[in-house]
């Protein structure tokens, strides 16, 4: 389901702007609308995220723009993605995706004509993922991991969007059974507290909220978070769960050495591009300069406004905006990933789970 | 808890918060009137504005706007054989075939006085269970869901009336056509031949727009006249409405309870609700020969179900963050903006804010109803008007309502295509309800059979409340069809003596209306 903004209001907007104040000559943005495509539908965690920058971050570029969000549904993302990939590369259309729709994009998912190579990021928003096991695997604690008794059941929605789960399981080495037909990261929880599934991923503001009781009841073992990688590689706590133990670390605990091998590789990649950008803004890398300086100088000003600040509160869910030198990083570990890496995960998806891709 | 009854009732009486709510009723009027708008597009229309906004007037006006929808969408599927929205296809069975009769008013009624009986229920059921609904959800896994979802398919034959082959082809039609898209238990696209409309499969709101509008409009246009059949009165109007549904108090009692419980299990769809109920109360009644052609039943039973379901997907909702309709994971969203995290921490540390859900609920679910009622007596004359002249704009709205879902030209096509495969069932007699049912249930079956495969292999057969599930499959499928054998020999043997003169001319007329309603079905 689609909903536009309406277009006339926007209009108005910009015609009573344009009426009030001449802008100056130089502000690229001045009397021009943006348009925020969100290829998700309204009431999601990225349309909401979308929602948020684009009701803030028109107060804030020079030329005060209009910004509206459109949302363009239909096939996971590929509609809207495909629609915004074919747009005009002048700065005015940007895009809202999630984790799971950047890492489609970059490992070139079958009918997803975005290519992140050719996007910067603009905005973006992390969100930390945690483990918990069931009890009725018949450990007690997250280091007997290795040790589980009987079906080791995880719940699967679209694999691709749970591949950083995926990926830490793989680097464990567990023996699991993937149960397909699951319609969303809920639904696998509501199976995980049902006993149907063994363990289960969910977001950390999910797994506080909703999972924590179920650790205290003594139903779930919080296993590891899935946290984030630094610049040297090295394992950092999610700041949404400052106190469960990351996966690496929790291999290290196991085994006495960290983890290494393509699965360690892929867990980097993964874990950084999945969690870093669960909500991102995106625009073409060969949009005019002045409106890329534009954007980066709104944003800018955005991330630094008090009201902003409170808007974004209880959306962000515990996570601060990424802005700044970060976008950066990330631009700079899409660019490092290894090729190696990526066939890797490409060929895990495929033989486990006969997921094409078409990479470019 | 008593206290926070009452401290939420002060809550939502607030001024600002009071208009909130009648706002959200309001809209979810207008788009329950619109056929294939629905209280998800009602709920995306208001989701920006809830940025800033109190959360309980935000929150009232959400669950204003999911209220009102399944009582006003039930103005299209009785006046014009267009279900309003996915709550409302099996009103279209009988409540139609009254309109044509001239009993719009009537019918809309009994519809309406259904809904608010099984709205306060709904919500009553929300307060009475939401402390004990945890065990009860939780016992529903996938091989009892899927159970459910064959009871659900069980119910094709009550569907078919008297050509359950016709029928059984239809489902089977349904079945196939829900295939298309994204498989449930693999990513891999069946029959999309790599065009990226197909990857989600067809929508619903366009199937059911397909197959009962289009075929009704063209057939409309084309006898020429009005809606309600010439020589039909309006009739003494919806005062006798209220009146069949205080006769059937407990037919509303027990089918509000269906919806709740069935709404409370999340995975089974919410659309599906209504044809159980249908199917149900069909299955159940000792007189069927009027089903299909009017028999006010079948209106009460699926609007009462409708909307006391509400107050059954708020249940996994508030309790554990798991969407029960596609409007309730909107309302998740929502609730987000609001930093409010569903969960059971919900009903310990906010406990006047589920109340307030509870109260929007009652109160919306009463002024819908109320408003409703009011309109009915104007809007039902528009049965009366040549429907050369509302047939532009009902065409306009219904290909609006179809072009909304994704903006994809695909969706004229889509349109156009089950507009013609409804049409010609309906020439050919083939019932049409079959054929939803098995395209709503379809992904479901796959989906379920897959997972409870590869969770316990075979094993999940042998599980209790399996067992239980299908001796209700069985015992509905053979009852009904043992029931169906004795009304047509009662029937048959009437047939024999022959009626006095003043009967036959009455089952001339009957039987005319019979042939009408037939096309219809």
């Amino acid at each position: 389901m689609t909903i536009r903004f309406p277009r006339t209001c926007a209009v108005i907007a910009v015609a009573m702007a344009a009426g009030v104040a001449l802008p100056a000559s130089a502000d690229y943005y001045a009397g021009e609308t943006i348009r925020i495509v969100i290829p998700f539908s309204a009431g999601g965690g990225t349309d909401t995220f979308g929602r948020l920058i684009a009701a803030h971050l028109g107060n804030h570029i020079p030329g005060n723009p209009t910004v509206v969000a459109e949302n363009v549904t239909g096939a996971g993302g590929l509609l809207g993605s495909n629609e915004f990939a074919r747009s005009e590369r002048d700065g005015l259309t940007l895009l809202t995706a999630s984790g799971h729709l950047n890492l489609r994009a970059f490992l070139g998912l079958e009918g997803l004509e975005l290519d992140l190579n050719d996007l910067v990021p603009v905005v973006a928003a992390p969100m930390g993922h945690i483990t918990a096991v069931h009890s009725n695997s018949g450990i007690s604690d997250a280091t007997e991991l290795l040790n589980m008794q009987g079906r080791v059941t995880k719940g699967i929605t679209d694999p691709v969007g749970l591949i950083e789960s995926i990926v830490a399981l793989e680097m464990f080495g567990i023996d699991y059974r993937p149960v397909p037909g699951y319609g969303g990261r809920g639904d696998t929880r509501l199976a995980f507290e049902r006993g149907e599934l063994m363990v289960n991923t969910q977001s950390t503001p999910a797994f506080n909220a909703r999972v924590t009781p179920l650790v205290d009841e003594g139903t779930a073992i919080a296993a590891y978070a899935i946290g984030f990688i630094d610049a040297n590689g090295n394992p950092v706590r999610d700041p949404g769960a400052p106190d469960i133990i990351t996966a690496p670390e929790l291999y290290a605990e196991i085994h006495g050495t960290m983890p290494s091998g393509p699965a360690w590789e892929a867990y980097k990649v993964t874990a950084n591009l999945v969690q870093n950008t669960r909500g991102t803004i995106w625009v073409f890398q060969d949009a005019p300069e002045e409106a890329r300086a534009a954007l980066r100088a709104g944003v800018d000003a955005m991330v630094a406004d008090t009201e902003f600040q409170a808007a974004a509160l209880s959306i962000l869910e515990g996570y601060e905006v990424i802005s700044g030198a970060g976008l950066d990083q990330i631009k700079a570990e899409l660019d490092a990933a290894p090729e190696e890496i990526l066939d890797w995960l490409r060929n895990l998806m495929t033989e486990k789970f006969e997921v094409s891709f078409n990479p470019r | 808890m008593w206290d926070a009854l009452i401290s939420s009732f002060f809550i939502i009486s607030d001024p600002f918060r009071m208009g909130m709510l009648m706002l959200g009723v309001s809209i979810g009027i207008i788009v329950g009137i619109l056929p294939g708008l629905g209280g998800l597009m009602g709920m995306a229309l208001v989701l920006p504005f809830l940025f800033g906004m109190d959360a309980y007037a935000g929150v009232a006006m959400l669950i204003g706007i999911a209220a009102a929808v399944p009582s006003s969408d039930t103005f299209p599927s009785v006046l014009m054989g267009i279900p309003g929205s996915s709550g409302s296809q099996a009103t279209v069975m009988d409540g139609y075939p009254m309109a044509r009769k001239g009993q719009a008013a009537r019918a809309l009624g009994a519809a309406f006085s259904a809904s608010m009986i099984g709205g306060v229920l709904g919500a009553l059921a929300l307060t009475a269970l939401v402390p004990f609904a945890r065990p009860v959800v939780l016992m529903f896994g996938a091989p009892e869901l899927l159970m459910l979802t064959i009871l659900g398919l069980s119910m094709v034959g009550v569907l078919s009336g008297n050509r359950p082959l016709l029928g059984i082809i239809a489902a089977c039609v349904g079945l196939t056509l829900g295939m298309v898209g994204g498989a449930p238990a693999a990513p891999e696209y069946r029959w999309a031949y790599g065009n990226v409309y197909l990857f989600d499969g067809f929508s619903l709101v366009i199937v059911a727009l397909g197959l009962f509008a289009i075929p009704e409009i063209v057939d409309l246009l084309a006898r020429g006249g009005s809606i309600a059949q010439r020589g039909a009165v309006l009739g003494s109007g919806w005062l006798d409405g209220v009146r069949d549904t205080l006769r059937h108090k407990w037919l509303v009692v027990r089918h509000s309870l269906i919806g709740v419980a069935v709404g409370a299990i999340p995975g089974m769809g919410s659309s599906i609700i209504d044809w159980l109920n249908y199917g149900y109360v069909v299955t159940r009644a000792k007189d069927k020969s009027q089903f299909g052609k009017g028999d006010v039943r079948g209106v009460i039973a699926p609007e009462a179900a409708n909307n006391a379901r509400e107050g059954g997907v708020l249940m996994p909702t508030l309790l554990f963050g798991v969407p029960g309709s596609s409007s309730m994971a909107l309302f998740l969203g929502a609730l987000l903006i609001f930093g409010i995290q569903p969960g059971p921490a919900l009903l310990r540390d906010d406990l006047d804010l589920v109340f307030v859900i509870i109260w929007s609920l009652a109160l919306a679910n009463v002024f819908g109803t109320l408003i409703c009622l009011a309109l009915s007596r104007p809007i039902s004359r528009l049965t009366f008007v040549p429907f050369r002249y509302i047939a532009p704009v009902v065409l306009c709205i219904v290909i609006l309502g179809a072009w909304q879902e994704t903006r994809h030209v695909g969706d004229l096509i889509t349109l156009t295509a089950f507009g013609l495969l409804g049409w010609t069932m309906k020439r050919i007699v083939m019932p049409r309800p079959p054929l939803l049912v098995g395209f709503i249930l379809s992904v479901l079956v796959e989906r379920y059979l897959w997972m409870s495969y590869n969770l316990y292999d075979w094993d999940w057969i042998t599980r209790p409340l399996v067992l239980a599930i299908a001796m209700l499959c069985v015992v509905l499928v053979v009852g009904g069809t043992m029931m169906k054998q004795r009304v047509q020999v009662a029937e048959s043997a009437k047939e024999v003596n022959p009626a006095p003169v003043v009967a036959g001319t009455q089952r001339a007329q009957v039987g005319e209306t019979a042939k009408e309603v037939d096309r219809v079905s």
